[in-house]
């Protein structure tokens, strides 16, 4: 079963840069929690503070077994997965995972841990120069995994990664959550990935946790626009939300406005028969993926966001949200 | 429920400057007497205007070679980085030999083939020669062509670093959008830097080389200086009279630091981006390259062994010098050895982004004449006095003095070494809790070796073929064989001096060729 | 690089490292030694050391000078090293310098029977050094461009126009050169020296850093080309020309007038010498006819001090040379350089 972990008031500086402030977050046992954030946010340096690389310059960080019990950094195991994989290039893959092996451990783990991994016999005794990119994910991760850490931490592990391997990496971590009950700790700057594998997401930004929780939650309930544009796609639109969950982009105070909206998610907009002020005709179309984008143009805004149904140019149609709306105005 | 703290990654603090400190700690010392008024400068020598002839020459030869050491290190980078030659491992290698040879034989090497009766002579007849005497008074033109070969593989490297720069830098964009002549141009301001140092470099390496006119039997002011010193015992007044060799020496080193300053985060361009399989002009630069290394590396050599007539003589010549070759095989593994491992320690305790001034402080003796070294550290052997006991004294000195010698090279390809060593490796093994001694032998060792390795084979073959310090710094019975061919150089019979000095060629080039054929890997040392 | 490569190359390290380890080790035991300084040529010189090594047992340290350092070199380390010599045995190629140490008093006295048999004209009276044999001072000339007939037959004539450009000289401030002068000074007196080397200056005389290089610049001229031609050296130079096949010969000059300079190669044994014993082992045997006969048999150059006694009453003695040798070292110091 893996360790759960707590932050609090984590700080740390670099000279008189500050990385992370006030940073605090809660992490339970066996869970797949995400860290996402813009680049430079501080995700690579939380989680290195939480493998115990660098040094905390304020606040603490607390391990916690099974029972509650606090626990040393130094008797966790806690592995890392890196972003550069970090592999050494005069080890075979085999002794990448031997040197990492426990000695009470026999063949037995040993091969289970490389055909978990998906690593066949016949790239044993070959060294990292001799292997291909995923074959690379695969040991480094075959590392991380071999000595059969209760928290595992990774870092941006699918950056260059195709769309087949990263999917067979992001089953492989999940197998390795369900199986061992391993708590997971995955960096990333894709939310995609948090929304394909994680249950709680924390977002940094600029040093800081801006919003934490699980990850539909974050989703859908974003603290504010900046929050919303580092968890997924947003539609900038300024309208009121009216009862009946039209919008009227031409008076925002109206009485029956429930909301003044700034952004909303693209799943929340649908095209309605245009009606007053709800009037938007579109000046423009191009693909995107299998998806059209639109650009949309009312007496007084102009919105752009992505749709399944095909408009065309000039157009007038007018938008309604369909779920609750998400972004506070 | 108790506060633990992660664990904060420990640093160590040991002081980069305390490790090399302690071993450049005898400098001063040995530059200063006992009583610091008596250092003065010598009236005798330096008032001599034939000095002042001996000097300009000795200026104008120095910078004729440097310049043309510069021309020709210029061409071969950049026709590298630009067409991506063949086959570069293994012709680069050769293009370093004579580097690395012993210059005396070097020099003996180039007199045999383009001197006078020498290879070329015969080939051509008396016409070479009448040319020859018409343009070389005092074997200048040799010693010009001499300085230019030795000093030719330092610009080159200086100037590939600088091209790898280039390549990162837009080289490939260079090629796309200018002219030719815009694209030189682009080159050769770009590389600027690198040019002024590595003609710096050879200037004052030319300057300060007391092998090659002592060999050519021609007057520069290396030979007056070392007459100064071992015929006069003025050390004082000789070290006085090198001031203008070290103040020249100076400056190169420290354009060099700045060098690697700032380029230490240096990209690798792609193999592949810059191959240009069909162009015909790779083929022509190639051929150029093969050429230069025809003539003026395997015509000499071949011109020696011409001159050495047979193997029986060569035979005769290992023979009767075993004793020395011995002592130089003894002298030259402890230098190697010693300096394979105190610039690695220096190396792994370099901050991690490392200053001028450590660099300079790190690559100073890189022009500095070995004559200069040897005088310096020969007061040492003086303060010791002289007893017989003092012989392995002197043995210590002299490695000492090869060690400085061949420290620049040392630390700068044990410092790429310790660049290339990635902070993460060490981070994962950490993570993976593997003992420290196991990561040494599993992870940092295999990684340092083949550095380590490099440096101890140049240092072997530096000092083998050293001259100025054994000559200096050597005990009486502890000759090497640099010395003895020294000795025997215009006394004996030219075929025994010529066996001798390809037995020399095959004691120093042996590990060279060994370690390239048995591990041919391209080492960016700089 | 593999694991393979990696292995064998630690194996290599340390078996290179032990095997010299052993060496040093085995080389360092107590052996019985003495140090030399050795300014006679090393050619000549090593294998009667060697020699002298095989039949005693004793280990030769020897230092040799080259042809940038010369025996001035080595008398200079020996006058330095005077408070704690270094040195046991000096073999000089000459015999000025040597008895300006004897002067100095840095010669031990040996007993009289180790010199009996060497002609007094050729040993210390009071037994502090000896000579073992002779070369003398000769004009060099090659023969494909010159015969005796036209060669130059006096120095004197080495100023004459017809070698101007064509006479090449070893630098007078070291070696046999330098004796030469002070000889030159001793017979004809200072003023006749100066205006002779100032003549020979104005005739563009080719000043080169030694007598081997004289003999090699003379060596390689060539006919109907004006390049130096004729030149000062000693005979063994001469001789070593010959027996490598170049086209040199010799002229013994001023035959007439007294002679030319006759130049023993002395031996010494130094005062406190660290090894006093070994020390006079190796001047006997330095001194005895074999040695003499290996000499001269290596090199013709040398002559038996038997045969080699200076001719006339003008000549003169070793101390007049060595009055003359500081006086005249300091005028070509100052005047004698090429232009």
């Amino acid at each position: 079963m893996g360790i759960s972990l707590e932050c609090v008031n984590v700080e740390f500086t670099i000279g008189k840069t500050p990385i992370l402030r006030d940073v605090s977050l809660g992490i339970s046992a066996g869970q797949f929690f995400g860290i996402v954030g813009p680049s430079g946010a501080g995700k690579t340096t939380l989680l290195r503070l939480l493998a115990g690389l660098d040094g905390l310059k304020g606040g603490s960080i607390y391990f916690y077994d099974s029972n509650g019990q606090v626990i040393q950094q130094a008797k966790n195991n806690v592995a890392l997965l890196f972003q550069s994989l970090a592999l050494w290039p005069h080890v075979t893959v085999r002794q990448h995972v031997e040197l990492v092996l426990p000695s009470a451990s026999g063949e037995k783990r040993f091969d289970e841990v490389l055909l978990e991994c998906g690593i066949p016999e016949s790239l044993w005794p070959r060294y990292p120069h001799q292997l291909s990119g995923g074959e690379l994910q695969r040991v480094a991760l075959a590392r991380a995994l071999a000595s059969q850490p209760m928290l595992l931490l990774v870092d941006e592990p699918l950056v260059n990664v195709d769309q087949l391997l990263r999917s067979q990496i992001q089953s492989l971590l999940k197998n390795i959550q369900v199986k061992y009950g391993t708590t997971i700790v995955y960096v990333t700057h894709q939310w995609e990935e948090i929304t394909a594998l994680c249950e709680s997401v924390c977002v940094l930004d600029r040093g800081r946790v801006i919003q934490q929780g699980p990850v539909d939650r974050v989703y859908w309930n974003p603290v504010n626009r900046r929050c919303a544009k580092v968890t997924g796609a947003v539609v900038d639109i300024s309208a009121a939300l009216l009862e009946s969950g039209r919008i009227s982009a031409e008076d925002k105070t109206v009485e029956r406005a429930i909301r003044i909206l700034e952004a909303v998610r693209p799943q929340q907009l649908d095209f309605i028969e245009p009606q007053g002020s709800n009037s938007w005709s579109v000046f423009a179309v191009y693909p995107s993926g299998f998806d059209w984008c639109y650009q949309l143009r009312s007496a007084q805004d102009t919105i752009t966001f992505k749709s399944s149904r095909r408009l065309g140019v000039g157009d007038v149609v007018g938008i309604a949200i369909r779920k609750s709306p998400s972004i506070a105005g | 429920m108790n506060p633990q703290n992660v664990r904060s990654q420990s640093k160590m603090k040991l002081h980069p400057l305390i490790v090399v400190g302690v071993f450049f700690l005898f400098l001063p010392f040995a530059w200063a007497s006992v009583d610091l008024l008596e250092i003065r400068i010598r009236p005798d020598l330096l008032e001599h205007r034939h000095l002042v002839t001996i000097l300009t020459s000795s200026i104008v030869i120095s910078c004729i070679g440097a310049f043309f050491a510069v021309v020709l290190g210029f061409f071969v980078s950049v026709a590298h980085s630009h067409y991506r030659l063949p086959f570069f491992a293994v012709w680069g290698t050769l293009m370093l030999v004579p580097l690395i040879c012993p210059v005396t034989m070097w020099s003996m090497a180039q007199n045999a083939c383009f001197g006078e009766g020498g290879l070329i002579n015969q080939f051509i007849g008396e016409s070479w020669n009448d040319l020859y005497t018409k343009f070389t008074p005092g074997k200048y033109i040799l010693a010009v062509l001499i300085f230019a070969q030795i000093t030719m593989p330092l610009c080159m490297l200086i100037i590939l670093r600088g091209c790898r720069r280039l390549q990162a830098g837009g080289w490939i964009a260079a090629k796309h959008y200018l002219t030719r002549t815009k694209m030189c141009l682009w080159v050769i301001k770009g590389l600027k830097h690198e040019i002024i140092t590595s003609f710096l470099l050879a200037f004052s390496l030319n300057l300060g080389n007391f092998a090659v006119p002592h060999a050519l039997q021609c007057r520069l002011i290396s030979v007056e200086i070392y007459s100064q010193a071992i015929n006069y015992l003025d050390r004082e007044g000789a070290i006085a009279a090198s001031v203008i060799i070290l103040a020249v020496a100076m400056l190169p080193a420290f354009l060099l630091a700045l060098i690697f300053r700032r380029t230490q985060s240096l990209l690798q361009p792609s193999e592949t981006l810059y191959s240009d399989q069909k162009n015909w002009r790779r083929g022509l630069m190639a051929t150029i390259c093969m050429g230069y290394l025809i003539i003026f590396l395997f015509f000499p050599v071949a011109a020696l062994f011409v001159q050495c007539g047979s193997i029986s003589t060569l035979l005769q010549a290992i023979r009767v010098s075993l004793p020395e070759a011995s002592n130089s095989l003894i002298i030259a593994s402890i230098c190697a050895v010693l300096a394979g491992l105190l610039p690695w320690a220096a190396a792994l305790v370099s901050p991690k982004k490392v200053g001028t001034a450590w660099e300079f402080f790190n690559l100073w003796a890189i022009g500095v004449s070995p004559l200069v070294i040897a005088i310096v550290c020969s007061r040492i052997g003086s303060l010791f006095g002289s007893r017989i006991g003092s012989i392995t004294i002197a043995n210590a000195i002299l490695c000492y003095a090869l060690l400085l010698r061949v420290w620049p090279y040392a630390f700068r390809i044990l410092s790429t070494g310790k660049q290339e060593y990635h902070l993460d490796w060490h981070e994962a093994a950490r993570m993976a809790r593997i003992p420290r001694l196991r990561q040494v032998t599993k992870i940092d060792l295999p990684h340092y070796l083949p550095y380590v390795v490099l440096t101890m084979v140049i240092a072997f073959s530096l000092s083998i073929g050293e001259i100025e310090i054994s000559q200096m710094l050597c005990a009486p019975g502890c000759g090497t064989l640099a010395l003895r061919l020294m000795t025997f150089l215009h006394f004996a019979p030219a075929n025994e001096v010529a066996g001798l000095a390809l037995f020399q060629m095959a004691v120093a080039m042996t590990p060279v060729f060994v370690l390239f054929a048995f591990w041919k890997k391209t080492f960016n040392i700089l | 690089m593999n694991a393979s490569s990696n292995h064998v190359l630690w194996s290599g390290i340390v078996l290179f490292t032990s095997y010299h380890a052993m060496i040093v080790g085995c080389s360092s035991s107590e052996r019985q030694e003495v140090v030399i300084y050795v300014s006679v040529d090393r050619k000549d010189a090593e294998p009667i050391l060697k020699e002298f090594e095989t039949n005693t047992g004793i280990q030769v340290r020897a230092l040799y000078d080259s042809e940038s350092a010369k025996t001035t070199g080595l008398v200079t380390r020996i006058l330095a090293e005077q408070e704690q010599p270094r040195c046991d045995v000096f073999w000089n190629n000459e015999h000025v310098q040597t008895m300006l140490l004897a002067q100095r008093g840095l010669c031990a006295k040996s007993p009289p029977d180790f010199s009996a048999h060497v002609d007094a004209a050729f040993k210390s009276p009071d037994g502090l050094w000896a000579s073992v044999a002779t070369r003398s001072r000769v004009i060099i000339y090659n023969t494909d461009v010159l015969n005796y007939a036209n060669a130059p037959k006096t120095l004197q004539e080495l100023a004459g126009p017809q070698w101007n450009g064509r006479c090449a000289i070893a630098n007078p401030q070291f070696g046999t050169t330098r004796t030469h002068i002070a000889f030159l000074s001793a017979c004809n007196g200072q003023k006749w020296v100066e205006t002779f080397l100032e003549s020979l200056l104005a005739n563009n005389v080719q000043i080169v850093n030694g007598n081997a290089a004289v003999k090699n610049l003379v060596a390689s001229a060539k006919p109907r080309q004006s390049l130096v031609c004729v030149g000062v050296t000693d005979t063994d130079d001469v001789y070593a020309g010959i027996a490598a096949g170049e086209p040199v010969q010799m002229i013994i000059p001023d035959e007439e007038d007294g002679g030319t300079l006759v130049i023993p190669s002395t031996v010494c044994i130094l005062k406190n010498a660290p090894h006093p014993i070994e020390a006079r082992k190796l001047f006997v045997y330095l001194l005895s006819d074999d040695t003499q006969m290996q000499l001269v048999g290596s090199n013709p150059g040398y002559q038996p001090l038997g045969q080699s006694k200076p001719r006339g009453s003008a000549y003169p003695t070793g101390t007049e040379i060595l009055e003359r040798l500081l006086p005249s070292s300091r005028w070509t110091r100052d005047n004698f350089h090429s232009k």
